[in-house]
């Protein structure tokens, strides 16, 4: 195992000044993965810079903020020890990363649901970032609300199609479940988060 | 055969990137090469330690912003998918708060939003289908029992809270079972639907009063249906301290 390496924080500060983009698209080349796959630590930390920004949005919605970093470094973890045994194209490789990130935040889940007094907050801490006008901050409120009284599979489901992009086959394989059954969920999904959305919308002053 | 097309809402997904994604924490990267080149676990994120009592309604959402908005959490649903949950646990509960650790498949709800009931009552439904989309943000899951097909089972709890009425009802016998309850079919005042039975089970936990209620999409439930009740009764968490 290669374990010389710069300093990861380097990294971390990278993905956030270059503004790198969340999407499925993004997608190490296929020697970063080989070399990655052979236990090349550099080239795993540049597959996680690849896909970090996704699988982050994709944890907090899922399990929430204060459990996201957790949930990560584990799914990172579990990633580079299960990357050598893994078979398959490197096309598939983000689809996997998500999948075990997924697994990851079930777990989770059933952790805390194993202790109660560890509730899962899914909250989102709304602040005014100067982007907009009251309202569209008060709508990311009523947005949170909405998705935190979705299940973790649901919220699952909607974010990976509506917010990252997958196809539903590729969403069906990630969260384990068939095509029908994705629709399903994203239509429970979704008629949920319109009628809190609408619900906002006539309640909020005009 | 089902065919679904891969359609995405985009007005909703727009709406979902709109959402800030939390920076990692400071040492995020630092935790992670360490337990990368140790093979060790990573270490816990102060951020998601453990151990403090939260509370039980998911949201919680900055105050000034929530208190503008005028939109408080009323309600938070889960849906189960644990196998591995201890069916031996269904009596008492580490926590203030009653619960379910609900079988696979099985969908909770915990919710506060019935003005009749005090805040700090505790109220939680399960099902073996999903709830009517709506009910999460209503009193009672009534469209979801209407519309329970033959072998659907609701059920709804409240409490324990405070009783000071003059009826008396019996000590809980844990774990809850359905034959502990009183059951109505076929043209009960109430009834939500003609196709619909419930079982009561009003019992005391200590000093305070615990209302189970079960619904049935049939008058007459099977043996299979009344065993699959009383599973899901077994893994009912009330909590130790009332």
């Amino acid at each position: 195992m290669n374990t010389s390496s710069k300093p990861f924080v380097i990294i971390g500060m990278e993905a956030t000044s270059m503004g790198h983009e969340w999407s499925p698209s993004t997608s190490a080349d296929d020697e970063v993965i080989e070399r990655a796959r052979k236990g090349d630590l550099e080239a795993f930390k540049r597959l996680v810079f690849a896909y970090d920004r996704g699988l982050r949005m994709f944890a907090v919605r899922v399990v929430g903020n204060e459990r996201t970093d957790d949930v990560l470094q584990e799914t990172y973890l579990k990633a580079f020890r299960a990357l050598k045994r893994r078979r398959g194209p490197n096309a598939s490789v983000p689809g996997w990363f998500y999948r075990i990130v997924y697994n990851t935040c079930l777990d989770d889940v059933r952790r805390a649901r194993r202790a109660p007094e560890e509730q899962l907050d899914i909250s989102v801490e709304v602040v005014d970032q100067g982007t907009g006008p009251e309202e569209t901050a008060m709508n990311r409120v009523a947005l949170s609300n909405a998705l935190a009284k979705l299940a973790p599979e649901y919220r699952a489901a909607v974010v990976l199609v509506d917010a990252l992009g997958f196809q539903y086959a590729e969403a069906a394989r990630i969260l384990g479940l068939r095509r029908g059954t994705l629709a399903s969920r994203l239509n429970h999904a979704r008629t949920s988060l319109r009628r809190s959305l609408r619900e906002y919308d006539t309640r909020a002053p005009s | 055969m089902l065919h679904t097309r891969s359609t995405r809402d985009d007005e909703i997904g727009a709406a979902l990137r709109t959402l800030p994604v939390p920076p990692h924490s400071p040492d995020f990267f630092s935790r992670l090469e360490t337990a990368l080149e140790s093979g060790s676990p990573p270490s816990k994120s102060p951020r998601g330690a453990r151990g403090r009592a939260r509370p039980i309604l998911a949201l919680a959402v900055t105050a000034t912003l929530a208190a503008a908005a005028g939109a408080v959490a009323t309600a938070t649903v889960q849906a189960a998918s644990d196998n591995s949950a201890n069916r031996n646990a269904g009596a008492v509960n580490s926590s203030s708060v009653t619960t379910f650790e609900p079988s696979e498949d099985w969908n909770m709800i915990l919710t506060t939003v019935d003005p009749s009931i005090p805040q700090d009552v505790a109220v939680v439904w399960v099902a073996n289908v999903l709830f009517a989309s709506e009910e999460s943000t209503t009193g009672f899951p009534v469209n979801t029992i209407r519309n329970l097909p033959s072998d659907g089972i609701v059920m709804t709890v409240i409490g324990p809270r405070e009783y000071t009425g003059e009826t008396t009802f019996p000590a809980a016998k844990l774990p809850l079972t359905i034959d502990q309850g009183f059951c109505s079919s076929d043209e009960y005042e109430t009834q939500p639907a003609p196709h619909v039975s419930k079982c009561l089970i009003d019992m005391m936990v200590g000093d305070k009063l615990l209302n189970v209620t079960v619904w049935f999409g049939t008058n007459v439930p099977s043996a299979a249906l009344y065993e699959q009740a009383n599973e899901e009764l077994a893994r009912l968490l009330i909590p130790e301290e009332i």
